[in-house]
């Protein structure tokens, strides 16, 4: 139910966000990200494989409503024995987080010319879709939820005839749903365009 | 022709350029080869008494384990001795007497392992990559789907505990006392596997501390 209220507001939003007066921007980025808490004890450590969408609709210069979409893979190979006591196993393991947030977002920028660097701070919500899956030797225990999410955000969006579009740093926090506590990760968005 | 492009989407091709690379190559790595795969499981049965074992006996053949739905075959016998004297050279190692062929003597503990063959079969799926981004046309063949399979060796073994059991009176209910098993890929019967094979029962005994005969623990 919560992931549809969430489809349902971004469809809204991608079919409102045209009739606003403002400009329309697109961004892709390359999203290299830091896992937390529960994310990082299962995939610990830097990730690079990450991609990036973001669409803003700008209802004023200092205003843009929008929405994003992404990828995040996480992942750690482990090898030992893995005892709890009574049943204890040696293998390899591998532990891999596939996240693919779905958000609509506001974002308010500053008052700068395109001249100038514009810094924004924002907040995304909506959905993640995150499977965490574990292969241990020839057995695989997968689990996939739709989790809601929000990510605050704060970039700042480079001159025009920068080579870089915008680097942003956005911290996503994807609530527990079915057995998977709460996942976060903190990633940082390298983009072009949104300009 | 040329076709004209927008500032702004030009200023967006390297990154959809680059992206696409990303993305294609996202997925982490994961198995490379057959014996990634393999697996040691060991279990102790909770209640049993492991301070006061100090015999053993074992059965000369490798059984052919039930998969239950049919498909299991026998593993390649040439690795049935390669099995049977690995498993004896471990009990001894960890202070056993092996008191198999000595009549009348009844063991603490006797060795019954079997062995199975499994076929798995799996999909699989990839774009194969063609060119670099930079080349005009960039970009990959049309996905190829298939299907493959390997042979799954599975050995397991375990120890029955026959302390309090009265020889010659049927029926008695005889409980394991630990239960273990070696996972994996079985390839063509060479080396690699019989290593296998030797790796995955010692590692069985070193991450089973509580297998010792009690001479072996003083």
């Amino acid at each position: 139910m919560n992931r549809k209220i969430v489809l349902a507001l971004l469809l809204a939003l991608v079919a409102a966000a045209p009739a606003a007066h403002g400009q329309n921007a697109f961004g892709v980025c390359w999203t290299p990200a830091l896992p937390l808490g529960d994310t990082d004890s299962f995939a610990p450590g830097l990730t690079g494989r990450g991609i990036g969408f973001d669409w803003r609709a700008f209802r004023s210069r200092e205003f843009a409503l929008g929405a994003s979409f992404g990828w995040s893979v996480f992942h750690e190979t482990t090898s030992g024995t893995f005892d709890n006591g009574t049943v204890a196993v040696t293998a390899n393991r591998w532990n891999t987080i596939n996240a693919a947030p779905i958000y609509v977002s506001a974002f308010r920028y500053g008052q700068a010319s395109r001249r100038e660097p514009r810094w924004f701070a924002g907040l995304n919500a909506g959905t993640v879709w995150l499977e965490r899956r574990t292969l241990v030797g020839l057995l695989e225990f997968k689990d996939t939820n739709w989790h809601l999410a929000v990510a605050p955000e704060v970039g700042v969006q480079l001159p025009w005839d920068a080579f870089l579009g915008y680097a942003a740093l956005r911290w996503n926090v994807a609530f527990s749903a079915g057995d998977v506590d709460t996942q976060q990760w903190l990633e940082l968005r390298l983009g072009f365009g949104l300009d | 022709m040329s076709i004209p492009v927008p500032p702004r989407l030009r200023r967006l091709l390297p990154a959809l350029a680059g992206a696409a690379l990303l993305v294609a190559g996202c997925y982490p790595d994961g198995p490379e080869n057959a014996e990634d795969l393999n697996m040691v499981v060991t279990a102790k049965v909770p209640g049993t008494d492991y301070a006061d074992l100090h015999t053993f006996a074992m059965e000369d053949t490798v059984i052919v384990l039930d998969t239950g739905d049919g498909s299991g075959t026998p593993i390649d016998p040439s690795f049935n001795p390669v099995i049977l004297q690995e498993l004896r050279a471990a009990m001894v190692a960890a202070g056993f007497t092996d008191v198999t062929d000595q009549a009348g003597v009844e063991p603490d503990v006797q060795l019954v392992c079997g062995a199975v063959e499994s076929e798995v079969w799996y999909y699989y799926y990839y774009w194969d990559y063609y060119g670099g981004w930079w080349y005009p046309g960039w970009g990959y063949y049309p996905p190829a789907v298939g299907v493959g399979s390997f042979d799954v060796g599975t050995l397991m073994w375990q120890l029955m505990d026959l302390r309090g059991v009265t020889p010659g009176v049927p029926d008695q209910d005889v409980r394991a006392a630990w239960i273990a098993g070696i996972n994996g890929v079985l390839q063509d019967a060479d080396s690699h596997t019989e290593d296998a094979i030797r790796t995955g029962i010692r590692q069985a005994f070193t991450q089973s501390p509580y297998i010792r005969a009690a001479a072996a623990r003083q």
